[in-house]
């Protein structure tokens, strides 16, 4: 667990993480993430979900990151702890250059960073108006009087294209995917910086789930806003995002441009995921990588590379040393003693 | 298509439930057919009527009544047919996989000792030192690892991916003639979807069975369906080949589907999105249900006042639009515009 993983040192100036100068508006260092695991009547700690191992990533300006991976690899986990909604075990958050720590007042970190969750009714106030739900960030700044409020509220209802006469229904009276307008609407009402969006429009239709992806689209290219895009759906973060990072058993195995981890996906498990996705082509003949087995418990995560025990290309020095997230082509990081030895996988 | 009578046959159903806000018609004239060794995939978004219309035709539905329509398995009646006959059928001649795996299985009895029953259940003289054995090939055949330790585990001890091979396991345990599959990947990850799509596939090769597949993913349907039917507001809109389904897809609906998926394979400049939602069936606009959304009618009179019954598009496929013959211009023009705009 000693060996760190990352190629370079963080914003030492260059293209470590795969953009020139510009600078990140959210940066997240080494970040760690651990659980309790209790057991028995007086609740004794037998263990630790390792949910985040030493994750570290960047968003731009007006760009989007895709974070992907399957179901428990930690994700949400990651997200939810850069905006601070689970206190991290270790690691550095830094938003526009500063740090976020215990001590950051949650209003100030609310001014510049917004979260949209996946159920958006869940996270709508059911008793709020849908204008009430949305400046709600507003009212906890103590930003503006009723009428500025209301006129904010008509204004982010136009931007995301919900209907003035919609203002004063309650969520229960909208769709899932007006819903979801709302949820956006509310986390731009103080126009942050970042956005962290945890699978947004999983819960869907392909039909509406497309309109909600180019409003989002839509909403960055007038706002430059920043967004940290959570999903399952890989079609999806190709689609939305400028860089991808895909995450397996709470780590980052790879991290790059869309095009270059899409087009010539280096890890082993970056190829078997993208394999597996079924195309909507009929007769496409894929050399579909069959990963045998499932995801092993993040209790005890496996030692040396975590993805070795269902990983196609293992050798013995996976299971004794774990592989650096680090450079091999440029901009693009990788997580394998392997990654160059076979591109012809895909 | 030729002489051979289907496995399933599906004519004109009709499924309506009563609810507090009035009369809700799941199911609407529905009709189609599955050949043995065929895979027909039933697609649409969700609430379009795709799980109602197979729970009616074979008896499952709880609540809901079936105001019309004829079902025949193997050209026997399923709707006249006795419950007790029925259910005899279920599980042996005629299985089913759901989304969710725990519906189908018992969480007190070992996983093994499940599909042993299965197998017991169909062949009373089997016995059970060699339903055991069997039960075990089965299991490695679905790929359980060590299938003769897991035999004695419980469903709990199995993950979700792995509690579905078991209930694959028991849906072709007795040489189904049908696999009727609702959403069987839906809820697990994609590289063990992949592993299930792998096995429903052989499983129809070694059963020779006719499968439904029951989705909402035009990936899945691409990769398993011979032929396609797409579901809307309780209709069936249009059925046709794959390939053609794709290709030449000749309802509007269809055509705002594929257009609407962001893709794997390739970059899409942009998504054209079907405006609005899907209706609330208990509101269904009067003439075409798709009309409040479709672009391509211009709010025509026959679109909003007369139901588009499904009809011959082509040789190979039928479509429920008024004006079919002009679907395949108007999708080009479409993206046209689309791709002119970026
Ligand atoms: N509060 C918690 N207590 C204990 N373990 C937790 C907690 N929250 C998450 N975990 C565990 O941490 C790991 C990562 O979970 P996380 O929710 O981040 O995954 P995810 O990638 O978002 O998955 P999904 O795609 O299913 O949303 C999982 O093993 C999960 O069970
Ligand atoms: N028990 C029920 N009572 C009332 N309405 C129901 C019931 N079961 C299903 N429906 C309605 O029937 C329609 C079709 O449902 P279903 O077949 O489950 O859709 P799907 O295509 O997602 O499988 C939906 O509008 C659903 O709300
Ligand atoms: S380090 Fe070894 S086990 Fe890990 S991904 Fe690379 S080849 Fe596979
Ligand atoms: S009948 Fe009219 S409204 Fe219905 S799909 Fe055809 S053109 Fe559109
Ligand atoms: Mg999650
Ligand atoms: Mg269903």
């Amino acid at each position: 667990m000693s060996v760190r993983t990352e190629g370079k040192d963080a914003g030492s100036g260059g293209d470590t993480l795969g953009r020139d100068a510009k600078t990140p508006v959210l940066q997240v260092e080494h970040l760690v993430k651990h659980f309790p695991v209790r057991k028995g009547v007086f609740g004794r700690r037998v263990g630790e979900v390792h949910a985040v191992s030493d994750v570290s990533f960047e968003v731009f300006k007006g760009q989007t990151l895709g974070l992907v991976g399957e179901s428990g690899c930690g994700k949400s986990t990651t997200g939810r702890t850069v905006m601070r909604l689970l206190e991290p075990t270790s690691g550095v958050v830094r938003l526009q250059g500063q740090e976020i720590t215990a001590a950051t007042n949650p209003r100030d970190l609310a001014r510049d960073m917004a979260f949209v969750f996946q159920d958006p009714f869940a996270s709508l106030n059911p008793r709020l108006t849908a204008a009430k739900n949305v400046t709600e960030p507003l009212r906890i700044q103590g930003a503006g009087d009723a009428a500025q409020r209301r006129a904010r509220a008509l204004e982010l209802f136009a931007h995301v294209g919900l209907r003035e006469d919609q203002l004063d229904r309650l969520p229960s009276e909208f769709s899932g995917g007006q819903r979801q307008r709302i949820g956006i609407a509310r986390a731009l009402a103080l126009s942050p910086k970042v956005v962290i969006l945890d699978e947004p429009v999983s819960a869907l239709d392909v039909s509406v789930q497309a309109q909600v992806l180019n409003l989002l689209k839509r909403l960055q290219a007038e706002t430059d806003v920043a967004f940290l895009f959570i999903s399952h759906d890989l079609s999806v973060v190709r689609h939305l995002c400028d860089r991808v990072a895909v995450m397996y058993l709470g780590k980052i195995v790879e991290i790059g441009d869309r095009a270059q981890v899409y087009d010539r996906p280096l890890h082993p498990y970056t190829q078997a995921l993208l394999s597996a996705v079924p195309v909507p082509v009929p007769g496409a003949r894929r050399n579909r990588i069959v990963l045998q087995g499932d995801l092993p418990s993040p209790v005890n995560p496996p030692k040396g590379c975590r993805f070795r025990t269902r990983c196609p290309k293992a050798q013995a020095i996976c299971a004794e040393k774990e592989p650096e997230l680090a450079s091999r082509t440029g901009a693009q990081l990788v997580a394998c003693h392997f990654a160059d030895d076979d591109r012809s996988m895909v | 298509m030729v002489a051979v009578a289907p496995v399933l046959d599906i004519s004109d159903l009709t499924v309506e439930f009563d609810t507090p806000e009035g009369t809700v018609r799941a199911v609407d004239h529905v009709s189609y057919s599955v050949d043995a060794g065929e895979t027909l995939a039933v697609v649409g978004e969700t609430g379009c009527g795709k799980s109602v219309t197979v729970l009616a035709a074979l008896g499952l539905l709880g609540a809901g009544r079936i105001v019309s329509g004829a079902v025949t398995f193997g050209g026997a009646d399923l709707l006249d047919m006795p419950a007790k006959k029925r259910r005899r059928l279920l599980g042996h001649d005629l299985t089913m996989v759901f989304q969710n795996p725990m519906t189908a299985l018992n969480p007190v009895m070992t996983v093994g000792r499940q599909v042993a029953e299965t197998l017991l259940v169909h062949e009373p003289k089997m016995s059970r030192g060699t339903a055991r054995d069997r039960a075990i090939e089965l299991l490695a055949m679905v790929g359980v690892p060590q299938p003769d330790v897991r035999y004695n585990q419980y469903p709990h001890e199995f993950s979700g991916g792995m509690c579905q091979r078991v209930v694959i396991a028991m849906a072709i345990a007795n040489k189904p003639r049908l696999i009727v599959a609702d959403e069987p990947t839906t809820a697990v990850d994609v590289t063990i979807q992949a592993q299930l799509l792998d096995l429903l596939r052989v499983a129809r090769e070694e059963t020779g069975a006719a499968v439904v597949m029951i989705t909402h993913d035009l990936g899945v349907v691409a990769e398993v369906a011979e032929r396609v039917a797409v579901m809307y507001a309780g209709r069936v809109v249009e059925m046709a080949p794959v390939e053609q389904i794709f290709r030449s897809p000749r309802h509007p609906y269809t055509v705002g589907l594929l257009s609407c998926l962001p893709r794997l394979d390739r970059d899409v400049s942009e998504l054209i999105p079907i405006p609005g939602a899907p209706p609330d069936l208990r509101d269904v606009a009067r003439g075409c249900p798709f009309e409040p959304r479709c672009e391509m009618s211009a709010a025509r009179s026959a679109c909003q006042n007369t139901r588009p019954p499904l009809m011959p598009a082509d040789p190979n496929s039928v479509s429920a639009c008024h004006f079919v013959d002009e679907v395949e211009s108007w999708a080009r023009a479409r993206r046209g515009n689309v791709e002119e705009a970026a």
